[in-house]
This record gives C-alpha cells, structure tokens and sequence, in this order.
C-alpha cells in the first residue's frame, strides 16, 4: 500500500511530459513531410493531457501528436486527435477507440500512461486493459499503431529536483510531501515498462521506446522544457516526443505492409 | 487620265510640301489617338467597374443563401434574409431547371480552425487561451475550382488551386489581417504552409461537451478576394465536404451553430442580364432568398453610357478641327498648283480626275493619320492603364486589364479618312472647276 501511495505522489510532481521534456533540446533539423503515395493516411491520436497539449504555448499546434502529424505524416493525411485529458486506458476503451474506428484510421498513436499511474492502477490490469484497446486499434492488421512507454521517471529532472527540495532550487514545482524511493520508483516503471512491450508485441502494434530515448537528467543538467507547475509537456518537450513517434514511424510502415 | 496618272498626280503634290503633309497628317493622328485612347479607357474602365460590381463574377450572377426569401423586399438587390432554409441537392436540381437559368454552382462552407505555424493573430481573437496564439476561427469556403471565373472571385496575388486538390488553398486578405499581414506583404504568403481544423462537438461517456478537429495540412498558393461565401479560405469542393460533412456529423446538442445544410448557397448564372429578374423571382418562388446588384449595374451602365457618348463626342470634335487642316492644306494646294491643273486640263485631263486626284491625296493623309493615332492611342491606353494597374496591384487589389478593341482601331482608321475625304471634297470642287483657260493665264 506504502509502495503505491508513493508511486503516486512521484509521478504527481514528477508529471511524465514534463520530465521527457527537461531532457534536452532536440536537434533543429528541419524535416520534410514525405510525398503521397497510395490511399490517403487517417491518423487518430489515443491520449489524455500530454497529447491534448496542456503546458504548450499554443496547444492546438504544439502539442505533440500535431506536431508529429505536420513533420512526419504525407501532405495529404488526416489527423483526428481523439485525445481527451485525463483519460484512462480503460477511458479511451469505450471512447478513443470507437472514434478511431470510424475515421477508419490507417495510423494510430498511443500514449497513455499518466492518468493510470496518478490513479494507481496495477500494471497487470493497466496491461490487460492496454492489450484490448491496442487490439482495437489494430483493426486484424490494418492499422499501424504506435505505442509509446514511461520514461525512467526517476532520472529525471523533476524528481531529484522535488528530493533535492524545491525551494532551495528556487523553481515552482509542485512536489509532494512524501516522495518514492527513487528503487520504489524506478521498478513501478519498468512494470509498465514490461507491459506495454509486451501487450505491443502480442498485439503487433509498434513500441515507440521513449526509456531510452529520453536523456538522462544527469546528463543535461536541468529541467529547461518544464512548464512552470512541472506538471505538463512544455512545447519543446512535445517536439521531443514527436519526434520519437517520427523516428518509429517507418519500421511501423515496414510492419504493416 | 488613268488611275495610276491620278494617284501619281496626288502624290507628287503631297511630296513638294512634305512638311505641309507631314503636319496635316500629324494633325490627323493625334486626333484619332484621343479619340482611340478616350474611348479604350472608357471601355477598361466601365469593364473594371461592372467587374467590380460583379465581384469578378459574371454580370447575371445570382446569389442564392440557405435562407428563405423576405417578401417585403423582392426585387432589392442585397435584401435581408429570411429564416436559415437547408438547401440539398433537390433543391439544387429545381433551381437548375428554372426557365432562364444556365448554370448553378454549389458553394459549400465548413467552420475551421486556421493554424498558422510562425505567425501569430493580432486581432484578438485567436483561438489560444488569451484570445493570441496561432490559429484563429474561420471558414472555408469550397466552390467548384474549375468553374472560378464564373464566380465573384479576384486573385491578386500567386495562382488559384488545382482543381479537386485537398492540399491547396487560397486565403483572403481579411483572413491575412488578421495575422497583422497587409498591403505588399500579403505576396509574401504565397507558398506557406497552414493547418486546418474542422471541430466537431461531442459528449463523452460522463456527459462532458468535448470537441476534437479534423486536422489537414495546405499549401497557401494564392491571395484571393472572394465573395462566393462567408469566410477566409478559399478550396476545392472535396476538401470542404470533408470538413463539412465531419462537422455536421457531430453532436448537435454540444455544437448548436454547426452548419448542417449541405450547401451553404448556390450561385446561380442567368442567361443575360435581362433574365435575372425573372430568375430571382422564380428562386425565390422555391423558397430560398437572392441577391443580384442587378439595380446597381444597370444604373452604373447608364452613368457609363453617358460618359461614352461625352467623350466619343470630344474625340469627333478632334478629329473634325483635323479635318479643317486637310481642307487648309488642299486649298493651299490647290492654290499653287492653279497652272498645272490648266496644263493638265489643256491637254485633256477630265474635271473628275482632277477631283479624283485630290480626293486620293486627302484620303492618304485621313488614313495614315487614322492608323498612326490609332497605334499611339492604344500604346497610350496601356500606358496609362500600366501605371493604374501597378498603383492598384501595390495596394493589395486586383489589377485592371486593357483588351485590343480592334473594332475599335478600324473604326477610327476608316472614320478618320472618310471625313478626311469630305474635308477635301471643297477644295477638290474648286481645282476640278478650274477653267483650263484661266489656269494657263496665271
């Protein structure tokens, strides 16, 4: 129960947008969206607050599943962001996926990890509940979905930044009174972690591995692309994770064909 | 005397007072170059004003709105609306079988999101938190891209969108305003990238208004004023179905201002001005409401006319003092060559070949007169117009373009050697009634 409690107040001052953000500033190499080919390409994002946008400057055209659409989709695509704040895995279930349905998706990203984690839902049943909504998705096959993990939460800036005490630092984040073990910590992610590989290889959906595609804290020294609260995704950490869902995107392609 | 003993008798009187000749036809010239240039303007400038009128559309365009018809104002060229009427494709197919019509285009509109990555609205009213930020609130307006010229559309700066493309799009300049982009700078946004957003409202599992957009990204070719309908983005017919049909398909008890009617209006084209009328009124009879600047163009086409009449009036004013400079230089003429029009007749040239003569030498000087002002006054038309159409162009409008009026220059060229031809019949009389006798004796 201890064990859980902590969990929560963790990724509560350590919100999982914001802490991919604080990890670097991406490189400023311009993309360029590849030209049409076959049938136009519907793109459906499943995902709660990080992909509505919350913390970015402008959040319809920053948030992260827009601006994955506009550097790595083809001229001619689609984008129906189905994403809802604070939604569940179990949420988008009954909502999210019945609209990508019907758009008749042809790509479709997840991520949806916040609103379980805030809401202590095991990683058995969080897995159990992903696997569903990642067969869903599928469509038998016919739609390329991307699903992406949790970040190692406990190397980034927020969290030693709450354990070193905030207001040393100077900065507003909003931390817990009580924080996790950073062991505590790190192995309720790798459960995650473990599930989401594992309900996207059962379910031939691609894992988008934003573990190890998020620097280290160490490493960059500081929380840069925090919005103030520390809570979401500022726009810079968007671009990061857009570009993570680019980067997988043609190994999705090459999967679905 | 043969005809060639006549034409050479004529010229050889033009050539011993080249510089005599010379005036009399630079005379002629620039009378017929004001005519020329005062009437090619009048015309540029009665089509730019009737285009005007017309919004770039063609003069019998009707507007058709999905609204009904106010009875207390039939015939009023922009009446107030009725009550909002859908208007579907049943609708469509009766008024395109009213007596008088010849075509009826579909304009379809769908509520949209403008993103405009790199620009941010000054206007206050972008959709970001603050009223600021990078997208603002428009609507698209979808015609028939390959019927354009049939609709009050003016493109002012890049190209139209291909035809059928769902990745193409012009913006108006009050949608650019809106970004702070005015006057020369509207060029600039030609070949830019924006994102379009069609809302549509929904009510999640826990009853909460949601709304999520279809998001599609275009190329911004051109800068266009348009006024096919309501709005700041001008694309094909397919891409703002889409749009439309995704936003009419949402929730209507969480977006209550969608538009549900397929067709936002109809744009309907009469055949003739003179139908247009009858055709609003058999529309309107169907239940929807019109608006035709049908008063408006017919009052202005009357100002014009009056215009026309002033300076065609002026122009034959010029040409007829021009005329008296050809009388002057025959009778001059005639005046020193009284002893070769004796020895001719003394060895038996006719009176009619000494009219003939002369006849020739004035309609030589009216014809080259006639063609050389012409020239110079179309060269003078464009001139001008050039120098309107950049001022225009500069302001952010559409330009004006200068036609050929080639009846107009064979008009002119014919018109000016006939009353050349009557200004030299005087003189002409007088040398053919000159007694042989009394010539020699001089």
């Amino acid at each position: 129960m201890r064990s859980t409690r902590t969990v929560r107040l963790a990724v509560a001052s350590c919100a999982v947008g914001a802490l991919l953000a604080a990890c670097g500033t991406p490189r400023a190499t311009p993309t360029t969206p590849p030209r049409p080919s076959g049938p136009p390409t519907t793109y459906v994002a499943v995902g709660g607050s990080d992909s509505v946008g919350d913390g970015t400057g402008d959040p319809l055209l920053d948030a992260w599943p827009q601006q994955f659409f506009r550097r790595s989709l083809p001229q001619a695509a689609v984008l129906v962001n189905a994403a809802v704040p604070g939604s569940t895995v179990a949420a988008a279930l009954g909502d999210q996926a019945p609209l990508a349905a019907s758009s008749h998706a042809t790509v479709v990203t997840v991520w949806l990890v916040s609103a379980d984690l805030l809401g202590g839902t095991p990683p058995a049943t969080y897995g159990a509940e992903l696997l569903r909504l990642l067969s869903a998705l599928r469509s038998g096959g016919a739609t390329t979905v991307l699903v992406g993990n949790v970040p190692p939460l406990d190397q980034l800036p927020g969290y030693p930044a709450c354990r070193d005490g905030a207001a040393d630092t100077g900065r507003s984040l909003r931390c817990p009174a009580e924080l996790p073990a950073p062991a505590t910590l790190a192995a309720t992610t790798a459960a995650y972690d473990q599930v989401i590989a594992a309900d996207a290889a059962r379910s031939g959906s691609v894992l988008v591995d934003l573990h190890d595609a998020v620097p280290s804290s160490a490493a960059h020294g500081g929380a840069p692309f925090l919005t103030p609260s520390g809570t979401d995704l500022s726009t810079a950490g968007s671009t990061l994770v857009a570009r993570t869902f680019g980067a997988a995107l043609p190994t999705a392609a090459s999967h679905t064909a | 005397m043969s005809w060639a003993d006549t034409v050479r008798f004529a010229a050889r009187s033009v050539l011993r007072r080249p510089g005599r000749a010379a005036l009399t036809v630079v005379a002629v010239a620039l009378a017929a170059a004001l005519f020329t240039a005062m009437l090619t303007m009048a015309a540029t400038a009665q089509g730019r004003v009737l285009n005007q009128l017309a919004k770039g559309g063609p003069l019998a365009g009707i507007q058709v709105a999905a609204a009904a018809p106010n009875p207390s104002q039939a015939g009023v060229d922009n009446p107030t609306r009725g009550a909002p009427k859908p208007i579907d494709q049943a609708a469509l197919d009766q008024i395109a079988r009213i007596h008088g019509v010849d075509v009826v285009l579909p304009i379809v509109t769908a509520q949209a999101l403008v993103a405009w990555p790199g620009h941010t609205a000054t206007d206050g009213n972008g959709a970001g938190p603050t009223g600021s930020g990078s997208v603002v609130f428009d609507q698209l307006v979808g015609v028939d891209l390959s019927r354009l010229g049939d609709f009050p559309v003016t493109l002012s700066a890049g190209r139209f969108p291909t035809p059928g493309s769902m990745t193409e799009v012009d913006v108006t300049p009050v949608l650019l305003a809106r970004y702070g982009i005015t006057g020369t700078r509207t060029r600039s946004v030609v070949g830019t990238q924006i994102v379009l957003g069609a809302p549509r409202g929904f009510r999640s599992a826990d009853g909460t208004p949601v709304f999520r957009s279809r998001w599609t990204k275009a190329v911004v070719v051109g800068v266009v004023t348009q006024q096919a309908g309501s709005g700041g983005v001008l694309a094909s017919l397919a891409l703002v179905q889409a749009d439309h049909r995704w936003t009419a398909g949402g929730d209507p008890t969480v977006d209550t201002d969608a538009n549900r009617s397929p067709y936002a209006g109809l744009f309907v084209i009469a055949r003739g001005l003179d139908a247009v009328p009858s055709v609003r009124a058999e529309v309107e009879a169907v239940g929807y409401s019109t608006s035709a600047p049908e008063n408006l163009i017919a009052t202005v086409e009357r100002y014009v006319h009056v215009v026309e009449i002033v300076l065609t009036g002026i122009g034959v004013i010029a040409l007829a003092i021009a005329s008296l400079g050809i009388t002057n230089a025959l009778l001059a003429a005639v005046r020193e060559r009284r002893r070769e029009i004796g020895i001719l007749k003394a060895v038996g040239a006719r009176d009619r070949d000494v009219l003939r003569s002369f006849l020739i030498e004035a309609a030589v000087m009216g014809a080259l007169g006639g063609l050389i002002g012409t020239v110079l006054g179309l060269a003078l038309a464009r001139l001008v117009a050039a120098i309107v159409d950049g001022y225009l162009t500069s302001q952010g409008l559409a330009g004006v373009h200068v036609s050929t009026p080639y009846l107009l220059g064979i008009g002119t060229v014919v018109g000016a050697t006939v009353l050349a031809v009557v200004a030299g019949t005087v003189p002409a009389r007088r040398a053919a009634r000159l007694p042989a006798r009394e010539a020699v004796e001089l």
